[in-house]
């Protein structure tokens, strides 16, 4: 016992490892009211460390060469001992973090968590949600399957789209006339230093700037207002040991759920491994039904429900204004709520209204970019494409005029 | 607050929890360390592999690989069978007391038929490759008979690949296990007592 | 309330996979368990298949110890003299003399049961019918135009389309079946059911050889995990009940 006590000073009086427990954990005060809902963001740092570690071990295995990326995947999934297991956990891996992603998003435009002061918290949040997106994309060419090539063919053949620059632009991010090897070269550099390197620093600054102002409640009360003679919030409980505890749960539930799915569906009846990805790569032929994959369904849905053009604009390059607009609106969300309280709770009809008008077009919106082009996926896309919109440009409007109910003092468990 | 903590309950569920979370930290590691393991492309490297040696001339040797490590087959000539134990005092090791070959070639001639001489090719100091020096008089005081010679730290082996004294290598060069299929045929990779098993 | 929006989701969701699963009876599902149908799929895929389709991501070896098969047995009779049982299986016929000769390269089949689907190969390979217009003689219901002989015609015996008239509206394919022609084959109806679904329940685990481990790995791993769960639940419920 001595012997560690005494390491432990040692170690403080170089390093003040006491006072980050303190700060960060014993008495760190979290509002006591916290929902489940609270819990998908230690999920998802638990996935970025998954994907991490198993990234890590894949990269030892793979090629990231056209003629031998397909098969190095198959020399992974078949001759290296587990390696089938480590690359089930990172596809299955990617999925589960969008799920988690879109569930805590959702979170805090529920419960108004984006609203002052934690807009700086919001942006840092948004910002590592789009470069995640780039990740995966770019991650989803490695295996060098049909889907993954057409995939990337498509988003880059977007960039042609921008009018003047295009064209030198799209063959700039390929380095080729059509996606190949050295876009295959690129993309895995990017995919496995470059933007972890960035992810790593975006997750401490959302974390850091989240720590500094407290976390949000399911009511949107301030816990800071009530303290006692020491300064400890009234409503709030030390994040140790209760939402350690709490999060250990969760974390728990979510691997049993999770290696559920990679131990018995890891094809995710097709959802997370395509079946036109199990045939290697060929710029000659694209296969007859591609679509994106399925987290990035609801925009590739809206870039394809833009079949007109306007001002000029010709449809195609509208589509990808549409598409990148509808991410990054939602950086603005924390000055486009005018209302005066946080959660929906107290919110009114309308919010009520918008909120939900906003997750059925998604969900519409996902089912959509899944779906073969036709007349009816084209104008319920576009019919959803105007939900999801109106949600955030309607903002302004619709959270000034409505009544809304009044916030408690404290909070009720 | 009213309620009395339990302290010994809390105590236990602590410690089980936790040690329950170390068996599973650890359980996940084990297939990261277990994928280091040589992959089943690179076993397939290290199946037997066959040689005809009826081609082979008296005192020329062919380099094979052999689970991707350079294996040499010498056939060696009447000459060399008769001045290998003229050196048994330059050596570290001349009656092969350390376990550096299979019990059927440990013999004077490090090898199944005096003839022909398997070794595995690589330096057992560093693992350098030696080079083979047939007739070279070597610029030293040593009795030098020809032998093989390593391009990284001098070692100096003779043609039963046995390893001179003074010289940084500790031990003979190893025989791998081998067996004669016919006698034209040898066998590398599977020892001459495993023959008719597999 | 809660609680019967899920009872009522989940009774929805079995019933539609039950609706799904009953309605079409010529579904096959894969067994891996049955090792003597992948042992059977494994001598029609070296008899048949093997000359024009490798499958280049197995080794010999890994099939002789998932499907039971002793390695000095397997070495004998069905190892090519070319090949050891470290090797991966690779086709005798080269790529260039297929495009040549049927007009197509004949794909590599480790991943077809993924790419498609193992009941697709099972119907595939049942499919077949005679069609004059065609340079090799016959064309198939699933993969029209279809630039693979009938390998196992003479099993099978020959075929004929025969299509609904009064269902034309429907795309062609749907409505139309394969009856005997006038040569038999060797073999009775039900048993070359049996042959295709052999080949299909073969190449779905060439397609998903890692399932004999990870089912079985799975199985102890959630285990530990609910084990883990339980303690967790405590855990967690032991601390909470100092918050009111």
């Amino acid at each position: 016992m001595g012997f560690f006590s005494g390491l432990l000073d040692w170690l403080d009086e170089r390093f003040p490892i006491k006072a980050f427990y303190k700060k960060h954990f014993s008495e760190y005060y979290v509002p006591k009211n916290l929902n489940a809902m609270y819990v998908f963001g230690v999920l998802a740092m638990l996935l970025l460390f998954n994907q991490l570690i198993t990234g890590i071990w894949l990269a030892m295995s793979y090629t990231p060469t056209a003629a031998g990326a397909f098969a190095s995947i198959q020399y992974i999934m078949r001759d290296v001992p587990y390696g089938w297991l480590i690359r089930y956990m990172h596809t299955t891996g990617a999925s589960a973090l969008f799920i988690v992603l879109y569930i805590h998003v959702l979170r805090g435009l529920l419960y108004g968590s984006y609203q002052r002061p934690r807009e700086l918290v919001w942006l840092l949040g948004m910002t590592l949600y789009f470069i995640i997106m780039i990740e995966a994309f770019m991650g989803y060419l490695l295996p060098w399957g049909q889907m993954s090539y057409w995939g990337a063919q498509v988003i880059t053949s977007l960039f042609g789209s921008i009018p003047v620059i295009g064209k030198g632009l799209e063959q700039w991010v390929r380095g080729d006339y059509l996606v190949s090897g050295v876009t295959l070269g690129r993309f895995y550099a990017l995919h496995i230093i470059a933007f972890p390197i960035l992810m790593g620093l975006l997750v401490y600054l959302h974390l850091s700037t989240l720590r500094h102002v407290g976390s949000n409640n399911p009511q949107g009360i301030d816990i800071k207002k009530h303290v006692n003679k020491k300064g400890v919030p009234l409503d709030g409980v030390p994040f140790s040991p209760y939402f350690i505890t709490k999060d250990i749960l969760a974390i728990a539930i979510f691997l049993f759920l999770f290696y559920a799915v990679i131990f018995f569906f890891p094809d995710g009846f097709g959802f997370i491994l395509e079946k036109a990805n199990f045939e290697p790569a060929n710029p000659l032929i694209t296969p007859v039904h591609i679509e994106a994959a399925w987290y990035f369904s609801p925009f590739y849905a809206m870039l394809r429900a833009i079949t007109f053009s306007l001002f000029g604009l010709d449809a195609k390059f509208l589509g990808m204004v549409v598409m990148l607009s509808s991410v990054l609106i939602v950086f603005f969300v924390p000055w486009l709520d005018k209302s005066p309280v946080r959660s929906i709770r107290y919110k009114g009809y309308l919010s009520k209204c918008f909120l939900c008008v906003f997750v059925v077009s998604f969900l519409v919106l996902a089912v959509m970019g899944s779906l073969p082009v036709g007349k009816t996926t084209t104008w319920v896309s576009q019919l959803a494409t105007l939900g999801y919109f109106s949600y955030f440009l309607l903002m302004p409007w619709y959270s000034r005029v409505e009544a809304t109910k009044p916030v408690p003092e404290r909070v009720s468990p | 607050m009213e309620e009395k903590i339990n302290k010994s309950r809390r105590r236990f569920l602590i410690g089980s929890t936790t040690a329950l979370g170390v068996v599973g930290g650890v359980g996940a590691t084990v297939p990261f360390l277990c994928s280091w393991q040589p992959s089943d492309a690179t076993r397939a490297s290290g199946a037997p592999v066959q040689v005809d040696v009826s081609k082979l001339e008296e005192g020329q040797q062919v380099t094979i690989a052999w689970q991707g490590k350079p294996v040499w087959v010498l056939r060696r000539t009447a000459q060399t069978i008769n001045d290998l134990p003229k050196l048994n005092a330059q050596l570290v090791d001349p009656f092969s007391s350390v376990d550096q070959q299979p019990a059927y070639a440990d013999n004077l001639y490090r090898s199944i038929k005096p003839e022909y001489l398997v070794l595995v090719g690589i330096c057992t100091h560093l693992g350098c490759s030696p080079n083979y020096q047939p007739n070279s008089a070597a610029d030293d005081n040593a009795q030098w008979y020809g032998g093989y010679i390593c391009p990284c730290h001098g070692s100096r082996f003779d043609l039963a690949g046995r390893v001179y004294k003074h010289y940084p290598a500790p031990t003979n060069l190893v025989v791998p296990p081998y067996y004669f299929k016919s006698d034209r045929v040898i066998v590398i990779g599977i020892g001459q007592n495993a023959k008719g098993e597999v | 309330m809660r609680r019967a929006i899920l009872i009522t989701l989940f009774s929805c969701f079995f019933s539609i996979v039950a609706v799904a699963g009953g309605s079409d009876q010529g579904v096959m599902t894969p067994d891996f368990s049955d090792q003597a149908s992948l042992q059977r799929g494994l001598k029609i895929y070296s008899n048949y298949c093997s000359g024009c389709h490798q499958l280049s991501y197995m080794r010999y070896k890994e099939i002789s110890i998932d499907l039971g098969i002793p390695n000095a047995l397997f070495e004998e009779n069905l190892l090519p003299k070319y090949a050891r049982m470290g090797s991966q299986i690779t086709a005798t016929m080269a790529s260039v003399d297929a495009k040549r000769w049927f007009g197509a390269k004949a794909p590599d089949l480790t991943l077809e049961a993924k790419r498609r689907s193992p009941n697709w190969i099972y119907h595939y390979l049942q499919g077949f019918y005679q069609d004059k217009s065609r340079p090799l003689g016959v064309n198939n219901l699933l993969l029209e135009n279809v630039a693979m002989p009938n390998v196992l015609e003479h099993l099978q015996g020959q075929r004929l389309l025969q299509c609904q008239q009064e269902e034309k509206s429907l795309k062609s394919g749907h409505n139309c079946r394969t009856v005997a022609g006038k040569i038999k084959g060797t073999v009775s109806e039900q048993e070359f059911k049996q042959i295709a679904y052999d080949t299909a329940n073969f190449l779905a685990y060439t397609a998903d050889p890692s399932r004999f481990q990870r089912e079985s790995l799975g199985l102890k791993v959630l285990l530990f995990i609910a084990l883990f769960c339980v303690f967790a639940y405590l855990l967690k419920k032991e601390f909470w009940r100092d918050v009111r």
